[in-house]
């Protein structure tokens, strides 16, 4: 075989090799949560199930090929399924039972203890069965793992809920932000915020809470009010929002460790 | 069926809600309540005060005149303090009573919302 026929024949035999190689997860478009493989993992995935609001699922994989995918919505699990060795485990967490609870526990401290590196991938979803299920609240998982790897995860900042609110807010009022840059959204429902906050500050402020009011009507927008140190956050969302500006708030209260 | 009976039918409905009580805002009274823990008489009226200033205190009473696109009252608020959420529902037949609800933060909100307002409606059909 003449010289340069037998280099492109090694070639032709490196790309054969490479396409019949299955892609592994670490090539999958994931991002790397974790290498140390001891409570960080735990804490990595609790952080990714924090930080989402909108459905999606988030595909966890191991170096050893297992995945464990947790259908998230609005911070809740519902729905967890586990490919290991090449067999799917799945459960839909319909009602948040305890014994859920416990099952997606002993799940996630197993799936942790065997991985020394995990990487995860989100993707939206649209499976109503899944998104409307109860499922699981991350604070009842925080509580149910103990409070000591749950306590580590991060609190949201006031200014993460309210970046966080942009996909849903009509109207943002930001008592901390320079005259000029206080209302963001439509201005005319950024007026009314306005309107209310001077007579809160006329009231005096009081002490750090959330407050939501809803009106009677469903296309009445529903007014939040969040105080921190002072800070004055208020914004306008439709009412159907609810859930999920909820979702995004109640973790700046939560109590402290 | 009992005022009684129909809070705890919802708080059975709903787990993630420990305190359930009907209140008279206009007296500041508890009428019937429904709680799995035993909850003490001040806590109660400390409910009832509380959805008092959050459907018919002074933020409440400017919200249909501040510009906004609505011509009501709050029709229900919540109040999330000290990791303690309480979600306070007005009849839709008797503007003066309410339901007073003390639940886990992470509860799915809308859901108790939409039923808490049938409920208001059944007891206010056959009051």
């Amino acid at each position: 075989m003449p010289e340069s026929h037998h280099e492109e024949a090694l070639r032709l035999t490196a790309v054969l090799q490479q396409l019949s190689e299955v892609p592994s997860v670490q090539r999958a478009g994931g991002r790397l949560i974790t290498s140390s493989g001891d409570d960080s993992a735990l804490l990595g995935i609790l952080q990714e199930v924090q930080e989402t609001v909108l459905p999606r699922d988030l595909h966890f994989c191991a170096a050893d090929q297992s995945e464990l995918v947790l259908t998230v919505a609005e911070r809740r699990i519902t729905r967890m399924r586990l490919v290991e060795k090449g067999a799917l485990s799945q459960n839909l967490l319909k009602d948040g039972s305890a014994d859920d609870l416990a099952q997606v526990a002993a799940r996630l401290v197993a799936f942790c203890a065997d991985a020394s590196e995990i990487w995860v991938r989100a993707e939206l979803i649209s499976d109503h069965l899944a998104v409307d299920a109860v499922g699981l609240s991350l604070s009842a998982l925080k509580s149910h793992l103990g409070g000591v790897v749950g306590a580590a995860v991060e609190p949201i900042s006031l200014d993460a809920a309210v970046s966080g609110s942009k996909d849903f807010a009509l109207a943002v009022l930001d008592s901390n932000a320079a005259e000029s840059d206080q209302i963001i959204g439509q201005r005319d429902l950024g007026a009314s915020l306005r309107l209310l906050d001077a007579e809160l500050l006329r009231d005096g402020v009081g002490k750090d809470r959330l407050s939501i009011w809803s009106g009677a009507m469903p296309d009445d927008p529903s007014i939040l009010l969040a105080v921190r140190n002072e800070r004055r956050i208020w914004l306008a969302f439709e009412a159907d929002n609810l859930d999920a500006c909820l979702a995004c708030w109640t973790e700046v209260f939560a109590p402290a460790p | 069926m009992t005022v009684g009976d129909r809070l705890d039918r919802f708080r059975a409905r709903f787990p993630g809600c420990f305190v359930v009580a009907f209140a008279d805002l206009s007296t500041g009274m508890v009428l019937a309540d429904s709680s799995g823990a035993k909850t003490v008489q001040e806590q109660l009226d400390a409910l009832c005060h509380s959805a008092t200033d959050s459907l018919n205190g002074n933020i409440a009473q400017q919200l249909p005149g501040a510009g906004l696109p609505t011509n009501s009252m709050p029709q229900h608020a919540v109040a999330l303090s000290g990791g303690e959420m309480a979600c306070f529902l007005r009849s839709p037949t008797v503007e003066n009573e309410a339901l007073c609800i003390l639940c886990d933060p992470q509860m799915p909100l809308s859901a108790v919302i939409s039923e808490g307002a049938e409920l208001l409606a059944d007891i206010g059909r056959e009051a």
